[in-house]
């Protein structure tokens, strides 16, 4: 049993790379190793669009952050870029989403240029807006008053 | 000799012409004054003029000037002075067409939306939607929907609970600060952008009447900012009709606000975004079925 016991934890803690440090109806915050992070820009050039993205993948479920409005294909890349300067020489990034929604991954999504596959090719999906990502004492947010700290931890969601 | 005749003939018959029809424009410029009566004492306040709406301040031709400070210059009657003019209506510049200051926006918005809080089918939801601001801005929200549904006149209005679900969409209902958009700074509540605001008081730019006039403050004040924000959603969803000659949903109308409408179907973060909209439309919906 003993034996048992310890197996579970070895095994868990060797594949848990994402540790949840809250998680209610209407609020996510994750920190995960930057092995199983991914942050992508998809762009439209016919309409010069481009939407920022972050993956996080946790098991068999992508937790999905997306911006509420889109970015010209510069912007986005220039954010991009911020982001990932940002994350350098990090083990593991911080992130807090709001109004998250379970559902199943659509099929249409499964190959994403750019992204690879085990993040966009999950059995489970949690999706939520985008509200900021922390790397030790540096944070950057959709909207910037969110990284207030500690004042504006729930990012403007009632606290539970 | 006989053209001499002639010019004398000519030049009377001209004389006599003109007299004639000076007596004829003479007659109707009396007429005219005629008919344009005096006023009675009671219909003298610029309401009984036509207005293109009844919580509009001013008629129709003219825009409103809030009360502010005036310079009396020194004349004979005593050296200059400082003194108030009070809020009036002022003729628009020629040319201009309908168009709304934010100082008439916020005097309609306290003078009339009150009378609103009284009326379920004006009123959003009274649901937060789990935001700590989900409630405040609700009387903003009827005030506006109404207001732009009455001047524009759409065929399938758009209710105060989906404008409520748009903004709760764009800002969580949070005095952001100016955001990066694909369409320039977007500010405040319903996240009106730098590129929408110059569109909005552009005379000869792709708006046709209805103009509104908002400087940068101005266009991140709730008031003025969810006024502007409907208005310029009920055009998206006029130029997304005419490009794609087809009526076009509300929500479909937020996509072209947003400035996702093409990328619908095409890219998983836009149908992302539309998904939150209609589960918070939703369930503002399932509420009021209820009630």
């Amino acid at each position: 049993m003993k034996r048992m016991l310890l197996f579970i934890l070895i095994s868990t803690s060797a594949f848990a790379s994402v540790t949840i440090h809250k998680s209610t109806k209407n609020f996510v915050d994750l920190e995960v190793n930057k092995k199983d992070f991914w942050i992508s820009c998809t762009d439209h050039p016919e309409n010069g669009t481009s939407y920022l993205g972050f993956y996080v993948l946790n098991g068999d479920r992508n937790y999905f952050f997306f911006y509420r409005r889109p970015r010209n294909i510069k912007q986005c890349h220039e954010e991009e870029k911020e982001y990932h300067q940002m994350m350098a020489n990090e083990g593991t990034v911080r992130i807090v989403g709001t109004s998250p929604s379970d559902q199943t991954p659509d099929p249409k999504y499964k190959h994403i240029k750019g992204i690879p596959e085990r993040f966009t090719n999950t059995k489970k999906e949690t999706s939520s807006y985008f509200a900021r990502l922390q790397v030790k004492n540096k944070c950057k947010a959709y909207f910037p008053n969110d990284c207030e700290l500690p004042k504006n931890y729930w990012a403007g969601m009632n606290p539970e | 000799m006989a053209s001499i005749f002639e010019k004398i003939a000519k030049s009377t018959l001209k004389a006599l012409i003109k007299e004639g029809l000076d007596k004829v424009f003479q007659k109707s410029k009396i007429e005219k004054k005629e008919t344009k009566k005096p006023l009675p004492e009671s219909k003298k306040s610029t309401t009984y003029f036509l207005k293109n709406h009844p919580w509009r301040l001013c008629p129709v031709g003219e825009h409103w000037v809030r009360t502010h400070p005036l310079t009396v210059p020194a004349s004979g009657k005593g050296p200059a002075r400082e003194t108030v003019r009070q809020g009036h209506c002022h003729s628009n510049p020629k040319g201009k067409s309908e168009f709304y200051t934010s100082d008439e926006l916020r005097e309609i918005a306290e003078i009339h939306f009150k009378t609103l809080i009284s009326d379920p089918e004006a009123m959003p939801i009274p649901d937060s939607l789990d935001y700590p601001n989900g409630n405040k801005y609700d009387l903003l929200i009827a005030g506006w929907t109404k207001f732009w549904n009455e001047i524009l006149k759409p065929d399938d209005p758009p209710t105060p609970d989906f404008i409520k679900a748009l903004i709760a969409t764009e800002s969580s209902f949070e005095l952001v600060k100016d955001q990066k958009s694909n369409d320039g700074l977007a500010r405040g509540l319903i996240q009106v952008t730098d590129s929408t605001r110059k569109i909005l008081q552009d005379l000869k730019g792709e708006l046709r009447n209805h103009h509104i006039e908002l400087n940068i403050d101005e266009s991140r004040d709730p008031v003025t900012n969810i006024a502007a924000g409907i208005r310029w959603l009920h055009h998206k969803k006029f130029l997304a009709e005419n490009r794609l000659k087809r009526k076009i949903t509300w929500e479909e109308a937020a996509a072209e606000y947003k400035g996702i409408f093409n990328d619908i179907g095409k890219d998983k973060k836009t149908d992302d975004i539309m998904k939150k909209l209609k589960e918070i439309h939703q369930r503002l919906k399932d509420i009021r079925r209820k009630q």
